[in-house]
């Protein structure tokens, strides 16, 4: 009696120890980019929770969910602008490793800023429309533009491709107050 | 019973006899203990030799260059309403003020504005040395800068009106003119001034010229020299605000800022204003932090605002006297917040004084007039010992906010602010507790915050935490305990804008899935052609006549080309519509001028 019930003991501990360790090398294993699993979804979702969610590609990846994907394979974590030190710290207390010092190689850490279109100008190309990873600009061919400025996140990415340069990227209260068209800013 | 009796007695003719000789029915205020608080060696006698320093003067010139953030106050930063390249005139407004919570900025002297730029830091938090290089390098911040002429030339009418009998003006048009000078509370938070007086229901004015933080002597300084103009400025807040009485605490070691202070109350006595106003003065004990604004409210009246509320929405008010003086300034002398009084001292100045400082005007400038050690200067505080934020740069700007420079040996400051060295582990002691002014628990919150429990940080009071610094100070561990609530109280005011970025996250989403949408309908239209090709095919009919349409859509009739010149016109006439604009918007300026 007192064996048998020694040797379900020892079998459920074996077991238990079994899966907590499988469980570990798990999670080594969604560090070391294997995809696919449920688990390993989640895990990017928590990454990508921390994320700023402007979509700017500043990181080099397109998109923040990409970057999250990336950064659960090992990515470093100092590659977001946008988020900046507040992001590196809470992504490093997420991963359990140590906090590094943004890399400006990507881009400073600056404050929101939103597009906005200067509408006398645009030909409407539908250009930025196309390059809006949030649909946050509104027009139709041959139509002027506008940008929703609730919904920009001021990721930068629609001024490149304006072939007029009609767009200008003004900190955040500059664009919600009047007296904004008047505003010369320099880049 | 004796003792009964003698109390009795001096209610009966002590107290009105003290009241004849001072006309003043409030010195028998009866005052409330704070609990906790510290009492650190003061080093107040270093900044105090001298009188006040004027700042466009021979001893301190005008610097070259002014830095106006757009940020230094709490609420959202101002618009600029100049543009790069503009001339302005001293006192002439450059930013406006948005929202409720906004301020207005005026050019301290005149120029040319030559960037609005996202100029070097004004200020970063963190002071412990392992972690100050993370934000000083990182964050910028919005600044107007602008090229002093030297000529400090001023338009008349540009001016604010000066209400010469602001006794007779209503209070609404008195704090009109306290908002279009743009004032926010000089005591360090910067609050917008004309929101906390505009509160309604006030029934009590508290003047804060309990100044408890060592090295720091600006308000001392100003309440000696200029205790007139605080007193009047105490007089015109009570007018705004309509409190029934007003009463200025000052700690009782000023002995001289008492003695002004008492004799500018003694000339006012003859107007009528004076004896409504019930006006009086309350020596405050000298103990750290007891010029904080709850803290004094607590020690006059007794009353403590409930947690999350202000105490004006229990009808205190309790403005710094520097506030006071500048609102006098705003209303009796037409002149908006473009200078304040800063006490530059430490270890390594050769002459620590009081300087009444542009705002704006480069740290390194002050430092440079007024002599540094260099050898001696290790390190440069914004702010006091115990409260104040490390500065990365020398060209920080003085801010409205910036009570202090204190540019110091690591010893010097050391000796309050322990931040050399990784700090050693809590131990328990509950020293931080019994010296915690807010009676909170310091360890409680010190591993709720470096454990990232958020959500014990808030249960643990940290927002009602006021970042005074007597917890750290006595830590036998060295650890910098206020750093960790900083990081903490940021980290969670973060999080709240979380719900923006869900719904950016949401957008992102929807849009990839309308990408692959569209894609998967490109894929299916061709091979639906492709599939009617053969059909066509099979019932014998001719390629070209299935496929040929009646009339040609106009699209597809251009070729790549023809749609490429298409474009470069398009590009080229909007181009010419441009420069001719300017041309129009340039002629119209020339004809204005």
């Amino acid at each position: 009696m007192i064996g048998a019930i020694t040797a379900v003991t020892v079998l459920a501990a074996l077991v238990f120890g079994f899966a907590w360790l499988m469980s570990k090398f798990e999670h080594a294993a969604n560090l070391h980019g294997q995809q696919g699993t449920a688990e390993n979804s989640l895990f990017v979702d928590r990454i990508n929770n921390l994320l700023p969610q402007t979509q700017c590609g500043q990181c080099g990846f397109p998109g923040c969910r990409p970057y999250a994907e990336a950064i659960s394979r090992g990515e470093n974590i100092n590659r977001c602008p946008p988020g900046g030190m507040p992001t590196i710290k809470r992504l490093a207390a997420l991963l359990d490793v140590p906090v590094v010092p943004l890399d400006t190689s990507h881009g400073w850490h600056l404050p929101k800023r939103v597009a906005s279109i200067r509408e006398h100008e645009c030909i409407g190309c539908t250009k930025c429309i196309q390059a809006c990873p949030v649909d946050a600009i509104v027009g139709a061919p041959k139509r002027m533009h506008s940008v929703i400025v609730s919904d920009c996140t001021g990721c930068d990415l629609c001024v490149e491709p304006c072939p007029v340069d009609c767009i200008d990227m003004l900190p955040m209260p500059l664009i919600t107050a009047p007296g904004m068209v008047t505003l010369r800013m320099k880049k | 019973m004796t003792r009964v009796r003698r109390s009795l007695w001096a209610a009966k003719y002590l107290k009105p006899m003290l009241q004849r000789i001072t006309g003043k029915p409030g010195w028998s205020v009866k005052l409330h203990a704070l609990p906790g608080g510290i009492t650190p060696a003061s080093h107040k006698f270093m900044s105090l030799r001298g009188k006040i320093i004027h700042m466009p003067s021979g001893k301190i010139p005008l610097p070259a260059q002014l830095i106006l953030p757009l940020r230094q106050h709490s609420g959202p930063d101002s618009v600029p309403v100049v543009c790069v390249g503009d001339y302005v005139y001293k006192h002439q407004l450059i930013a406006e003020a948005v929202g409720a919570q906004g301020v207005c900025l005026h050019a301290p002297s005149s120029g040319v504005v030559s960037s609005i730029t996202f100029s070097l830091p004004a200020i970063n938090p963190p002071r412990n040395p392992e972690r100050s290089w993370q934000q000083s390098l990182t964050e910028r911040q919005l600044a107007i800068v602008i090229d002093t002429d030297g000529k400090d030339a001023q338009l008349p009418g540009l001016a604010a009106p000066i209400i010469t009998r602001w006794q007779q003006q209503s209070p609404t048009d008195l704090l009109q003119a306290v908002f279009n000078a743009g004032l926010c509370g000089l005591g360090g938070a910067g609050f917008p001034t004309a929101i906390k007086l505009g509160s309604p229901a006030i029934h009590t004015l508290i003047i804060n010229g309990a100044e408890c933080e060592p090295y720091i002597t600006a308000d001392e300084a100003l309440m000696q020299e200029h205790a007139a103009e605080v007193i009047e400025g105490a007089l015109i807040i009570q007018r705004i605000c309509g409190a029934r009485t007003c009463v200025i605490g000052i700690e009782a070691d000023k002995q001289e800022a008492i003695a002004a202070v008492q004799q500018a109350i003694r000339q006012f006595d003859s107007s009528a204003v004076a004896q409504q106003s019930n006006l009086s003065v309350v020596l405050v004990p000298p103990i750290y932090p007891s010029g904080g604004e709850k803290q004094l409210i607590r020690i006059i009246t007794g009353i403590q605002p409930p947690s999350g509320q202000r105490p004006v929405d229990v009808g205190v008010l309790c403005h710094s006297v520097a506030t006071a003086r500048a609102v006098y300034k705003a209303v009796a002398t037409g002149e908006p917040l473009v200078s304040r009084v800063t006490t530059v001292t430490g270890h390594a100045m050769n002459a620590p004084a009081n300087v009444e400082a542009l705002i704006g005007t480069p740290v390194s400038h002050l430092l440079a007039h007024l002599g540094v050690d260099d050898t001696k200067m290790e390190r440069l505080l914004v702010g006091g010992p115990l409260m104040g934020y490390l500065a990365s740069d020398l060209d920080t700007p003085v801010l409205k906010t910036s009570n202090c420079l204190l540019a110091g040996s690591d010893q010097d400051i050391n000796r309050v602010a322990s931040d050399k060295a990784p700090h050693r582990d809590c131990i328990r002691c509950d020293f931080c507790a019994s010296v915690c002014p807010v009676t909170l628990q310091p360890q409680t919150l010190y591993f709720a915050a470096r454990h990232q429990r958020h959500e014990a940080s808030i249960e643990n009071g940290l927002f009602d935490c006021i970042e005074c610094g007597a917890c750290a100070v006595v830590c036998p561990s060295h650890i910098p305990l206020v750093d960790y609530y900083r990081e903490e109280k940021s980290i969670i005011r973060a999080d709240n804008h979380s719900g923006q970025q869900k719904y950016w996250q949401s957008l992102f989403e929807k849009h990839q899935q309308r990408l692959t949408i569209t894609a998967v309908d490109q894929q299916q239209r061709k091979l639906d052609k492709l599939q009617h090709k053969l059909d066509a095919i099979a019932a014998g009919e001719s390629l070209s006549k299935a496929h040929q349409p009646e009339a040609p859509a106009p699209i597809a009739a251009k070729s790549a080309e023809q749609i490429k010149q298409e474009i470069a016109a398009a590009v080229a006439r909007t181009r010419a519509r441009k420069v001719e604009l300017q041309n129009k918007s340039e002629d119209n300026q020339d004809s204005g001028q």
